[in-house]
């Protein structure tokens, strides 16, 4: 009885192992868009998505070309908005930092 | 089996284990908090207040004089780390920043030398009184930095202005209507303009300021509505943010 279990939970195990890899192969594919081949090793991709180098965007052109589509301003105000934003947290920050004084003393 | 069992769970307990273990790690690498608030001299205000003695009256004011320390080096380092403070403004914090703490360390000094109560008494109320440095340092260290951060958030809204002006113009060479865009536009600049008018002024009214005034009741006043004045144009900031956006969704519905 002892060994029929562990071979069903090792079947269990492989099956599941399996069922983990096609998961994962067909959500590969699945954010690939159709007929686009990788252009980077996925140790590059990686690096791209985490480095946030502003890149040439629709509107970055729009600024030297204003014949170019208005509407791509979303991509290249997000970094602009986003470092507004942090702007914005640090002059909260100070705001209430300069109310040191109830907590701190005199 | 069985020992299959034994093997799992003996396995649960190591894992869990060395998560505990890196939990703990993790949480000791964490610095303790620096001892600058008012409870970090708790101890020796009470032996101070139960028995003024030449002893406990020492330790009572190296106590208050290590929290001040402490809240000035961060103060500093604060300053040292700040992208958005002028090199002049920077400048003149951290000589304010270095001569209340060498003040301070001279009158710890002049404490640890007395041998009498009434001498330490008058040494102790000074550190309140010469340095100020919770009402007055504490504020202006931050207030000209939130202000200079109003100053930097307007070289960034004019980047902002440059892109959305291009992309009103390439719409309208289209032939689309870019009313509400332009009218966003607008308000986005009128917010920036309002909120520079208010920050602008704040760092000249502040880092004047000194214990001395303070002391006389006229740096409270200019502190206080310097204050009210950045909490203002942070308020005029987050008016342009939401021009900006609202100037950028009307170019997108005009694709």
């Amino acid at each position: 009885v002892d060994r029929k279990a562990v071979s069903v939970a090792g079947l269990a195990a492989v099956a599941l192992l399996v069922a983990v890899a096609a998961f994962g192969c067909a959500n590969r594919g699945a954010v690939q868009p159709a007929g686009h081949a990788p252009a980077v090793q996925s140790s590059q991709g990686d690096k791209a998505a985490s480095t946030p180098t502003p890149s040439p965007t629709p509107l970055d052109t729009a600024a030297t070309n204003p014949t170019d589509d208005p509407g791509a301003a979303d991509d290249s105000l997000a970094g602009d908005l986003s470092d507004l934003e942090r702007l914005l947290g640090g002059i909260n920050g100070a705001l209430s930092g300069s109310e040191a004084g109830p907590s701190g003393g005199e | 089996m069985k020992t299959r069992v034994t093997s799992l769970a003996v396995g649960l307990v190591l894992g869990g284990s060395l998560l505990l273990a890196v939990a703990g790690a993790v949480s000791a690498v964490s610095p303790p908090p620096a001892p600058a608030g008012k409870g970090a001299c708790a101890t020796q205000a009470t032996a101070a207040r139960t028995g003024a003695t030449v002893d406990t009256l020492k330790a009572f004011g190296d106590c208050e004089i290590s929290r001040r320390i402490t809240t000035l080096d961060a103060l500093s380092a604060r300053v040292t780390a700040s992208k958005v403070l002028t090199s002049a403004h920077a400048s003149a914090l951290q000589s304010e920043i270095g001569s209340t703490k060498s003040g301070l360390t001279s009158l710890k000094a002049t404490l640890d030398a007395e041998t009498t109560v009434e001498a330490l008494k008058a040494d102790i109320a000074k550190i309140v009184t010469d340095y100020r440095v919770y009402v007055l340092v504490v504020p202006q260290v931050n207030l000209v930095n939130g202000a200079d951060g109003v100053m930097a958030a307007q070289s960034r809204f004019a980047t902002v202005n440059t892109k959305l002006t291009a992309a009103i113009a390439a719409a309208k060479a289209k032939g689309k209507d870019t009313t509400a865009a332009q009218a966003s536009l607008d308000a986005m600049n009128a917010a920036v303009t309002k909120a520079v008018g208010l920050a602008s002024p704040l760092p000249e009214a502040l880092l004047p300021l000194t214990p001395a005034q303070y002391n006389a009741g006229t740096a409270g006043p200019i502190i206080g509505n310097a204050r009210t004045a950045l909490g203002q144009a942070r308020d005029q900031l987050k008016a342009a943010m939401a021009a900006a956006k609202a100037c950028r969704d009307a170019l997108k519905a005009l694709k």
